[in-house]
């Protein structure tokens, strides 16, 4: 009896072991491959800022019909441009990982795509700096990235805290705010399970002649080719995620994408009505990018109408609508069907 | 009906004394060099009457603070990142303090006054907030002229030799900030300062610089400058910011000495 279960546990690990040396030979494309171009493309449906609303997100997909209700992929050849900021200040971030994960491969055997790009907050937590921040990381969110063990242990020792009458979702703040080992394991865990998947995203890419990003391009970047930005973030996150892991020493490299305030991560300029930009300037940009227009998020915006995401003149759409609660939830997407604009969810949401 | 009168008039009464306070205030808040520590006095104990949280923009996300200390009334920017080197992404408040201290040495007048103070649990620096000015790239994009050209670019020129000393971005568009009426210029957003690099920025050559500012940088005793800012600065980052400054000295002596004083040295106009 023994020895079958042992010989079974043996055969069972045996097959573990092949499924694995499969999974390691499937084909990854090496990182400068990915893609950032595509044409031809009929329909594109954009969706701003998430952080971390996971259902706002779904009811989203839902209305414009990109999934079902058992949330498979019957968005057909559609592109779905997620433009980055999933994580923090709200509790799902994982979820929607999650979700995003599972619909790459499901949009992309229905000869669809989803593309998620790197924004700000992604940068922030493969980098740990969203630390420094009050109310960032919520606890939900800072639980949800934790390592079983680890989480397993911590609860406990809370929840002996907490029988002494401590409130739990304090503790945990405090965890947060305070305790650098569990900073670290958030941290490691985080890189390993999405942050290095994150990494290889991008944070510009062009379907058409539209350019999408998260905070924007800037005149100094619109000289850049979209690859060499790409490939130059990757980089960078690569080094503070080895830094992180703990493969490497952290260095002071010279950051060229990451934390730039003019670079593609946190750019505002494109999307704020007082600021700095002529219509000269923008011009210059999307010539270029040569790109007829580009496509933003990360400054919220109140849309009530489709002219309140449009700047000048249709080269500029603001697509940060504030789905999150924690923005006040107004559930909004932009669509581009054929070269034309409409906006979504104006009765859905706040 | 005539109670009504009454209250009307109590109330006109004060809004007009709220007004005074407040134009009192907004004139203070335009830093005249006396003010300074009266300012600093307000700006460290003044009441908080509202924070507002993600409303100023700018990846350190400061907080917008409105300040009352029952005498005059006044808005702040509160940052409290703090992530010195040798951070790999360096951003902290400390910097802004250390930059104000420089400041105040050398007698400049071109950062609002600020302070550290505690918020929300929260150690960072509290700057005064200026109300109704517009940023270098605002002023460009609207094609606004300064009434006095000369006076304008002296303002930036020792913006730039402020620069080189801190190791900031060269006259960025938008951390300088001017008053449209007096064309006072501001400079701020010290945050990423005090690289600890032994060099004057590469791409940002000092070519004029005030004769009061030549000479307070001249006078300026290494020990009295370590001691004002080595509660913010690393013993690197002060080294690197003594060298600079002789290197600023030494590279206006030179330019004195190619191009003779005149083209070099002015005497600061007054806007
Ligand atoms: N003293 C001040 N008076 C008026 N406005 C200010 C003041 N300090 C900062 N601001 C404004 O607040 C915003 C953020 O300030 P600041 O640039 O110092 O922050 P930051 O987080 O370092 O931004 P950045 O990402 O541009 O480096 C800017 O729009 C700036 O113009
Ligand atoms: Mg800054």
């Amino acid at each position: 009896m023994n020895s079958i279960i042992r010989r079974k546990r043996t055969g069972q690990k045996l097959l573990f072991l092949l499924v694995w040396l499969v999974w390691l030979t499937r084909p990854v494309l090496p990182a400068e491959q990915i893609p950032c171009r595509w044409s031809g493309v009929e329909k594109i449906v954009v969706v701003g800022d998430l952080h971390g609303d996971y259902d706002h997100f779904v009811e989203i997909l839902k209305g414009i019909g990109l999934v079902d209700s058992s949330l498979s992929w019957t968005g057909g050849q559609a592109f779905l441009v997620q433009t980055g900021d999933v994580l923090d200040r709200g509790p799902d971030a994982r979820k929607i990982f999650d979700l995003i994960r599972k619909l790459e491969t499901e949009a992309e055997a229905a000869g669809g795509q989803v593309q998620m790009l790197i924004g700000n907050h992604e940068e922030m937590n493969i980098t740990g700096i969203a630390f420094d921040y009050e109310d960032y990381v919520t606890v939900e969110q800072f639980i949800s990235f934790l390592p079983e063990d680890y989480l397993a242990r911590k609860q406990k020792e809370l929840e002996k805290k907490a029988r002494r009458g401590r409130d739990i979702r304090h503790l945990w703040q405090e965890v947060i705010d305070f305790d650098l080992e569990a900073r670290k394991k958030y941290l490691v865990n985080f890189n390993q399970k999405y942050g290095k998947w994150i990494a290889r995203k991008n944070a510009v890419i062009k379907i058409n002649d539209t350019v999408f990003v998260h905070g924007g391009i800037s005149e100094e970047f619109s000289r850049w080719k979209l690859e060499d930005i790409n490939n130059r973030l990757r980089y960078e996150l690569g080094v503070f995620q080895k830094a992180i892991l703990n493969l490497s020493p952290p260095t002071d490299m010279k950051l060229e994408i990451v934390y730039r305030s003019n670079g593609p991560l946190w750019y505002r300029e494109l999307a704020l009505a007082n600021g700095s930009l002529s219509e000269e300037q923008v011009d210059r940009i999307l010539n270029n990018l040569e790109a007829k227009q580009i496509i933003v998020a990360h400054t919220p915006r109140l849309i009530l109408t489709i002219d309140d995401m449009r700047r000048f003149g249709g080269k500029i759409w603001i697509v940060d609508t504030g789905i999150s609660q924690a923005y006040g939830g107004h559930m909004r997407a932009l669509i581009i069907n054929d070269g034309q604009f409409s906006l979504w969810g104006v009765n859905h949401g706040k | 009906m005539e109670n009504n009168k009454n209250l009307l008039k109590t109330g006109l009464v004060m809004m007009a004394i709220a007004w005074g306070l407040f134009m009192a205030a907004s004139d203070y808040l335009c830093g005249d060099q006396k003010e300074r520590e009266q300012l600093e006095n307000f700006l460290s104990k003044a009441r908080i009457v509202r924070v507002s949280k993600g409303q100023a923009g700018g990846r350190t996300a400061p907080w917008i603070v409105s300040l009352d200390d029952g005498r005059m009334k006044g808005r702040a920017i509160f940052k409290y990142v703090h992530r010195p080197r040798p951070a790999m992404i360096p951003d902290s408040y400390f910097y802004e303090l250390a930059a104000y201290e420089l400041n105040k040495l050398l007698d400049l007048d071109i950062m609002p006054t600020v302070v550290a103070r505690k918020l929300d649990g929260r150690n960072g620096s509290l700057q005064v907030m200026l109300t109704g000015v517009i940023t270098e790239a605002q002023r460009q994009r609207k094609g606004l002229t300064p009434p006095d050209e000369e006076a304008f670019q002296q303002a930036l020129a020792e913006v730039v030799v402020f620069e080189n000393l801190v190791y900031d971005q060269c006259l960025d568009q938008d951390d300088i900030l001017i008053s449209p009426n007096t064309w006072q210029v501001w400079r701020i957003d010290f945050s990423e300062s005090f690289a600890p690099v032994p060099e004057l920025l590469a791409d940002c050559p000092i070519r004029r610089c005030s004769r009061e500012l030549f000479n307070s940088l001249s006078r300026l005793d290494p020990g009295l400058l370590t001691n004002k800012v080595k509660s913010y600065l690393s013993e690197q980052e002060i080294e690197a910011l003594l060298k600079r400054k002789d290197l600023i000295i030494a590279a206006i002596k030179k330019l004195i000495e190619e191009q003779g004083e005149e083209a070099v040295l002015f005497t600061k106009k007054k806007n």
